[in-house]
């Protein structure tokens, strides 16, 4: 990443009283980048935006805002601002009045810039609304406009679109894309949907349990996942215990409970022992109708039809495990049979058979 | 009010009671004292009338004026004390102490002098402050003073303080429960915004904590407006309040009339400072 840092985490450390609910965690975010950290409820995602925010301070470990030390600044001396989860808006101030809140009055431009934020969110007819008076989409964008318009390095961005319905968020999804573009200023949002951080995100962190477990592009989290955490996380995949065979070049043979032997490959050429316990992840789009290289006899316990595709479960031959197929319908003949109870027999190309240590799930 | 033709037997069975009680029991006897001040006094009694002669009377003698302006001072003074003193109290329960429990603990020390009679707790300030009292003896004891200094009671100062004293509670606990219900993001968001703690607590937590204020401030003049006791314990001569000139006409000077229209008259100011408090709070109305 040629740009420049804007936020550098160095080993921050947040404990609450007894429990850690951050570990030492590294992070360096660039000019005008887009950064999503990702992971379920409770993982610290929040906690590692407040600790920019200036909310919350760091047990131990730096952090630098803009190549100035930050770590102990109060929150009102950082150049960052923040889009509060549920907005924060000042009841007893208009729309206007709230984006101006953090001007300097005595600024002859206040006004020119309040305009400006607020035809960059597209809500310029509302700027005399009180907060009361508007839907959550539109609070959304005055929180947006009150947050931007001090111009600051970075903007954190804390589950932005999770309070708004199905329809709204994909739109604003795009929005914020757009004002992204716009501002160029670097943009650090938090979220547990992995879809909407796919879609909008330069890199992504994925964290679990306070540690950061892999950070990078949404294409390389999903076809080169560290563990089979991520893997499972990003994208979903059907993760199975299997043990290790042997090693053929690039290629490793393995063997799942009931006797089915794939091809798989692991991440960055690295071997197993002979018999040592593997995670294979397999995902449900990778899984094929019909016969191939590596072929799976099943049973379909379950049939959801989802327009355009099928989603099947199946379980192995001769194993407990379960596994979710996703079948596109342009691809089918028409002759295959999927009903519950059917046999069905899938291929997996040996690329997308993934293998993972086992203890590193 | 529109009553629901359905609901109305039960609407009526249910409420038909409490609706009673409330009209012999409030309605009524202000209509009789509203009556009862346009009587004509014939000493020793009183006969029916309608006449003005009461209220030419309260607004012709300065002495009757001059009660109500001196209570009204007084209750003024009570008022701001109290703010002062009580928003700070609110401020550190509502935001500077942490724990929960040690904050419901000093929540209960705040308003738990509410159970102990009223009386006791004006008596309270009537040791403290007397010729023999807890501060004489306190400032002899460190050799400020050579014998007991009798200004600390029978004064106005005084009254104000014990008021003061007794009437805090109610000014605490509506400030506290509206500082309690400013969302803790607010003050956050000021700060993210780059305005520092001061200019935090003048731009958002005080205007989000005016109808507390507004509150406590309507109750606590209210009834220090209608207060008879702190004057008779503590207050001098010149501590006399409306409400003991009232009480005097029911009892010694024996002119139920006169008094009536007094009464009549408390009513009226009190009513009015309800409607302007309430008008007040409207246009600070703020739907959090
Ligand atoms: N002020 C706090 N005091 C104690 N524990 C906290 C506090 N804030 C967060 N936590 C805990 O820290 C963990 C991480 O919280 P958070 O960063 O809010 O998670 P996320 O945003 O990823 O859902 C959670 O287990 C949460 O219960
Ligand atoms: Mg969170």
């Amino acid at each position: 990443m040629a740009a420049r840092p804007i936020v550098t985490l160095d080993g921050v450390t947040k404990n609450y009283g007894t429990f850690r609910a951050l570990e030492r965690t590294d992070l360096t975010l660039a000019e005008g980048e887009f950064v999503t950290l990702l992971g379920p409820s409770g993982c610290g995602k929040t906690t590692t935006l407040r600790l920019i925010g200036g909310f919350e301070h760091a047990t131990s470990g730096r952090i630098q805002i803009d190549g100035r030390d930050m770590t102990e600044s109060a929150a009102y001396l950082r150049p960052v601002n923040t889009v509060f989860q549920d907005y924060a808006l000042f009841p007893h101030m208009t729309v206007a009045e709230n984006i101006a809140y953090g001007l300097n009055r005595r600024d002859p431009t206040v006004a020119g810039q309040v305009s400006d934020a607020l035809d960059l969110v597209g809500l310029g007819a509302l700027r005399d609304r009180n907060p009361h008076q508007l839907s959550g989409g539109q609070k959304q964008r005055v929180a947006m406009a009150r947050a931007i318009v001090r111009r600051p390095r970075v903007l954190l961005l804390d589950e932005p679109l999770s309070a708004l319905d199905v329809k709204l968020r994909e739109g604003m999804q795009i929005e914020l894309k757009r004002i992204h573009r716009e501002l160029g200023i670097a943009f650090l949002m938090v979220t547990h949907d992995q879809g909407e951080a796919m879609s909008m995100s330069d890199r992504i962190v994925v964290m679990q349990s306070g540690k950061i477990r892999q950070i990078g592009r949404p294409e390389e989290l999903y076809d080169a996942p560290a563990s089979p955490y991520v893997a499972d996380f990003i994208g979903g995949s059907n993760l199975i215990d299997a043990t290790h065979v042997t090693r053929d070049g690039e290629l490793h043979r393995i063997e799942l409970a009931g006797g089915i032997r794939l091809q798989g490959i692991a991440r960055d050429g690295r071997g197993f022992a002979t018999g040592a316990p593997l995670v294979a992840a397999l995902r449900p789009e990778a899984l094929r109708l019909g016969p191939g290289e590596n072929t799976i006899p099943c049973r379909i316990t379950e049939v959801n039809f989802q327009g355009d595709r099928i989603r099947l479960e199946v379980i192995p031959t001769g194993s407990s495990a379960r596994l979710s197929v996703q079948v596109q319908r342009v691809g089918l003949t028409g002759g295959e049979k999927l009903t519950h109870g059917a046999d069905v027999t899938l291929s997996i190309a040996p690329k997308d058979v993934m293998l993972f240590p086992a203890e590193a799930s | 009010m529109k009553l629901d033709r359905r609901n109305a037997p039960g609407f009526l069975a249910l409420f038909s009671l409490p609706l009673i009680w409330s009209l012999l029991l409030l309605i009524v006897p202000y209509l009789i004292m509203i009556s009862v001040g346009f009587w004509l006094r014939k000493y020793p009694t009183f006969v029916p009338d309608f006449q003005f002669a009461n209220y030419a009377q309260i607004f012709t003698d300065p002495q009757y004026i001059g009660v109500i302006l001196r209570t009204a001072k007084i209750a003024a003074c009570v008022t701001v004390l109290a703010t002062i003193l009580g928003y700070p109290l609110a401020y550190l329960l509502a935001f500077t102490v942490r724990s929960p429990g040690l904050r419901n603990l000093m929540y209960l020390m705040v308003i738990v002098p509410l159970w102990v009679s009223y009386l006791l707790r004006a008596y309270t300030w009537k040791t403290i402050l007397g010729t023999n009292g807890v501060l004489n003896s306190f400032l002899q004891s460190l050799g400020l003073i050579d014998a007991p200094l009798d200004i600390f009671l029978y004064n106005q100062t005084a009254m104000v303080i014990t008021l003061t004293y007794i009437f805090i509670p109610f000014m605490v606990m509506p400030i506290f429960s509206s500082l309690e219900n400013i969302p803790r993001n607010l003050i956050e968001a000021s700060e993210d915004l780059g305005i520092g703690p001061f200019g935090t607590f003048l731009k958002v937590v005080l205007p989000l904590s005016w109808g507390g204020i507004l509150a406590g401030a309507t109750v606590t003049f209210c009834l220090t407006f209608g207060d008879f006791v702190a004057p008779v314990l503590v207050g001098g001569p010149d501590g006399t309040m409306i409400a003991n000139v009232l009480q005097n006409q029911f009892g010694a000077a024996l002119n139920w009339p006169l008094g009536s229209a007094l009464a009549t008259l408390v009513l009226l100011l009190v009513m009015a400072i309800l409607w302007l408090s309430s008008r007040l709070d409207r246009t600070a109305r703020i739907t959090l």
